[in-house]
């Protein structure tokens, strides 16, 4: 039995509930909103609000960090880049023998990216963190997402931890026999990991097809349950939005 | 004469893997409604084969199987999957919705049962594999064992009559293996489900099974009940199988030491009943 985090179940420990077609139906509307606005504040809110969120939901700050550390990659790149054009000189720097001088403008148009993406990211994961992979995945099918990417991901989804034991195991199997021991092994032990799990991924995907043939496949997975939104999830969803979009307006 | 009806019936059937390599030949079997068979064999002995040949998902071989007196290859996989079902070895290529409730309610909903019933099926596969509470539970955070039974349960949501079960009890610690069979056992004698298992734990076969199949090089050898099918150790070796423990004990007794039984028991109960009469019989001479 394994303990590790599964990426089907939601990382939620406390007991706010809401049904995940109107989260989606949020989320799209607030990355909209974060993508259209022209300023620092709005986006800020939003990532304040999302972090606020997620801490709520009791997920470790450690592991909603871990998943910001590449956005925030990605945010410092972007503003070393943008920073590099511009009129006003704000630093002089020298790296490996290079000299770069920062621009105001450029730091400035670059820090409004970096916002931006993060309070997307934020948004995303507070999603991602408030419902598990499935729940997502029905709300995108009764969204009219196509149902064969939907099943598609699902079965992603299912068998991608069972992979990653399976390729743990191979490498330890390497390991063990010296596999790793040296670059050219290492590489040799590599394509041969990869191989060997793309042919237990056509194995386990016969071996799955044949399970559902004999339960009654016949084209189709039944992921999404046609159940009514409540009326206090559509009530909260509004407000929220309501709130945002006056904050989208009014701020700078 | 016996007039149980007979559900699952092989004639005369071979068959040889794409590469020409044969895996079964001339198969002659019979499963009566409600029997517990037993298709005992070695690895590579063409067990798994078997059972694919007898859920129709192998198709081209020759001779015939007959499901109540059809021919599977005549049905349509719908008409075969509503009566009978596969258990696979490995529980992780069966099961592939994210949780329990989800995996076991995927055969009622092919079906078209309506919601209510969909539950009702759920919810009675589940107690009847004891998962009862299970049903939000992430497949990915299950035992072995408890996959095994989920697995089982699948199945059993759509109302089967006949389960075939590749090696149920492989992979178990010797509790999990003992509460499977129990709980085999129970679907048969409770719930009068006619199941096929193939197996080579030769100690669990004698105490749970009705009738027994030994298979050898896709050959069968011998069937019949358990004490037909148990003689002696060599003739079991030559199937690369070999007595139940106990089984070999009392042979030896008997064989080696000349201790006087009339015949050779399966099970420990048995034995212990048989040792205790010669001891009495010592006591009393």
């Amino acid at each position: 039995m394994s303990h590790e985090p599964d990426l089907l179940e939601p990382e939620q420990k406390t007991s706010f509930k809401m049904d995940v077609r109107l989260k989606l139906l949020l989320l799209a509307g607030l990355l909209g909103l974060v993508l259209s606005h022209k300023g620092f504040i709005f986006p800020a809110l939003v990532f304040a609000l999302s972090a606020s969120f997620i801490l709520y939901l009791k997920v470790p700050p450690k592991k909603f960090l871990l998943r910001l550390s590449q956005p925030l990659l990605i945010a410092a790149v972007l503003v070393f880049i943008k920073s590099l054009s511009g009129k006003v000189p704000v630093l002089e720097l020298s790296l490996f023998g290079l000299d770069f001088s920062l621009y105001r403008e450029g730091l400035l148009e670059g820090a409004k990216l970096a916002v931006r993406l993060l309070a997307a990211v934020g948004a995303v994961s507070a999603l991602s963190f408030s419902a598990s992979f499935p729940e997502i995945l029905s709300g995108l099918a009764s969204l009219r997402v196509p149902k064969s990417l939907i099943e598609v991901s699902l079965f992603a989804g299912r068998f991608l931890k069972s992979f990653s034991e399976e390729a743990r195991n191979i490498h330890s199997a390497q390991k063990n026999r010296l596999g790793y021991s040296g670059v050219k092994r290492s590489m040799n032990s590599i394509g041969i990991l990869a191989g060997s799990l793309i042919i237990r991924a056509f194995d386990q995907a016969q071996a799955t097809s044949t399970a559902m043939l004999q339960r009654g496949y016949q084209g189709g997975v039944h992921l999404y349950k046609k159940e009514a939104l409540e009326k206090r999830d559509c009530l909260g969803a509004g407000l929220l939005f309501a709130f945002l979009l006056i904050a989208w307006i009014k701020l700078p | 004469m016996d007039k149980t009806p007979v559900r699952l019936e092989l004639k005369g059937v071979s068959y040889a893997y794409p590469d020409g390599t044969p895996a079964l030949g001339e198969i002659d079997i019979q499963v009566k409604r409600g029997e517990f068979t037993g298709i005992l064999g070695a690895n590579g002995s063409g067990k798994t084969t078997l059972l694919k040949v007898m859920d129709g998902l192998i198709r081209d071989f020759e001779g015939e199987v007959l499901l109540d007196g059809a021919e599977v290859r005549r049905l349509s996989p719908r008409d075969i999957y509503r009566k009978m079902g596969l258990v696979f070895q490995n529980p992780d290529d069966q099961l592939f919705a994210p949780n329990v409730y989800e995996d076991v309610e995927f055969g009622p909903v092919n079906m078209g049962c309506p919601e209510k019933e969909v539950k009702e099926r759920v919810e009675r596969a589940l107690a009847a594999v004891g998962m009862e509470g299970y049903g939000k539970k992430g497949i990915n955070r299950l035992s072995f064992g408890q996959k095994k039974r989920v697995s089982i349960a699948g199945l059993l949501a759509m109302g089967h009559e006949i389960l075939l079960l590749d090696e149920p009890t492989a992979g178990l610690d010797p509790m999990g293996e003992y509460r499977m069979m129990e709980l085999l056992t129970e679907l048969n004698r409770e719930k009068g489900v006619t199941i096929v298992m193939a197996t080579h734990s030769v100690d669990l076969v004698p105490i749970f099974l009705h009738r027994l199949y030994i298979l050898s090089k896709g050959k069968i050898k011998r069937g019949g009940l358990p004490e037909e099918v148990f003689t002696a150790p060599r003739e079991m070796a030559e199937v690369k199988l070999r007595l139940p423990h106990i089984a070999e004990l009392i042979w030896k007794l008997k064989n080696e030491d000349g201790l006087k039984l009339d015949k050779i028991p399966l099970t420990v109960g048995e034995a212990r009943r048989m040792l205790l009469k010669v001891i009495e019989g010592d006591g009393n001479s």
